[in-house]
């Protein structure tokens, strides 16, 4: 998968969401794995710099986010209520 | 003894259901539909196949096999169930336990090991890059990772664990040097972990290549 998640940190830095192959889609991990009511945006890993020299001091606009984090207890709750 | 040839059976008026007494025999075979068969009042049941002995029943439900229990399976699969409380389900070859799953839902099994004894799977495992862009090489139950900063990652497990009381086991390494870094570990919750990796001489945070991570429970 070419697309990463990111939102930014309590600490101003910038997080960036690896998805896993486990059968879920992109926004369902980031509804999970976003910490509950934290913008995130989708990008892709051409978005992603591969120089990592000065990591802690990447930054993004999340001014238009693609949704908010619900945090993984939300989520799980939400999806046993679908059930 | 008695022996009834017969074609077609149909149902008895005001019953539940056909009843054979003695022997039955058909010419192309028994097929039974809708409730099925009920076979009472037997010590053994025993099933051939032309004048061979294929499977039998005995008295207190062992059924044994000429060849082997083969299912084949149509639609939705198999489905065995252990009932009545505090049953356990075994597997015997060559007379010994080699595999139980007791009425806790543990499994156990023996490999090698002198007895069945209780299994604790991995729960959780992956095997990242650290480096450049960061990506997963394989992982199971891990829905992603979260790269936080150098040297800083979170992992979220696609099926929660059930406290965080769990086990985890790590190592890093460098593919173009030594080794000369440590798995932090800075929290267990249910439904991630938090660790850091760490130049095991001065502790600063490093980006590693091969991370690799499982959680036991």
């Amino acid at each position: 998968m070419n697309q990463r998640i990111i939102y930014q940190t309590n600490e101003g830095g910038v997080a960036v969401i690896v998805p896993a192959n486990c059968g879920l889609t992109i926004e369902n991990i980031a509804a999970k794995d976003v910490p509950a009511g934290t913008a995130y945006k989708i990008v892709t890993t051409d978005d992603i710099p591969s120089d990592r020299t000065f990591r802690e001091a990447w930054e993004a606009d999340f001014s238009n986010p693609d949704g908010y984090g619900i945090g993984a207890d939300a989520y799980f709750a939400a999806k046993e209520t679908e059930q | 003894m008695s022996q009834i040839n017969v074609n077609t059976i149909t149902n008895r008026t005001g019953s539940g259901g056909p009843v054979i007494s003695g022997l039955a025999t058909a010419q192309n075979g028994l097929h039974v539909t809708g409730g099925g068969v009920n076979v009472t009042g037997i010590v053994t049941a025993t099933i051939f196949s032309g004048s061979v002995e294929t499977l039998n029943i005995d008295s207190v439900g062992i059924i044994t096999a000429q060849s082997g229990v083969h299912f084949g399976l149509v639609g939705s699969g198999l489905t065995i169930s252990s009932v009545g409380a505090g049953t356990s389900m075994g597997f015997f070859t060559d007379g010994s336990e080699a595999l139980r799953i007791d009425s806790s839902g543990n499994l156990r099994f023996n490999s090698g090991y002198g007895s069945a004894a209780t299994a604790y799977g991995c729960r959780a495992w992956v095997n990242l890059d650290g480096t450049g862009t960061v990506s997963i090489r394989e992982s199971g139950n891990v829905s992603s990772i979260t790269d936080r900063g150098t040297g800083a990652y979170t992992i979220s497990f696609s099926t929660s664990m059930p406290d965080s009381n769990y086990s985890v086991g790590g190592s890093t390494g460098r593919s173009d040097d030594v080794s000369d870094s440590n798995i932090d570990i800075r929290a267990l919750n249910t439904g991630s972990l938090l660790f850091n990796v760490r130049n095991q001489q001065s502790a600063v945070l490093v980006d590693r290549d091969i991370i690799l991570i499982q959680i036991f429970r």
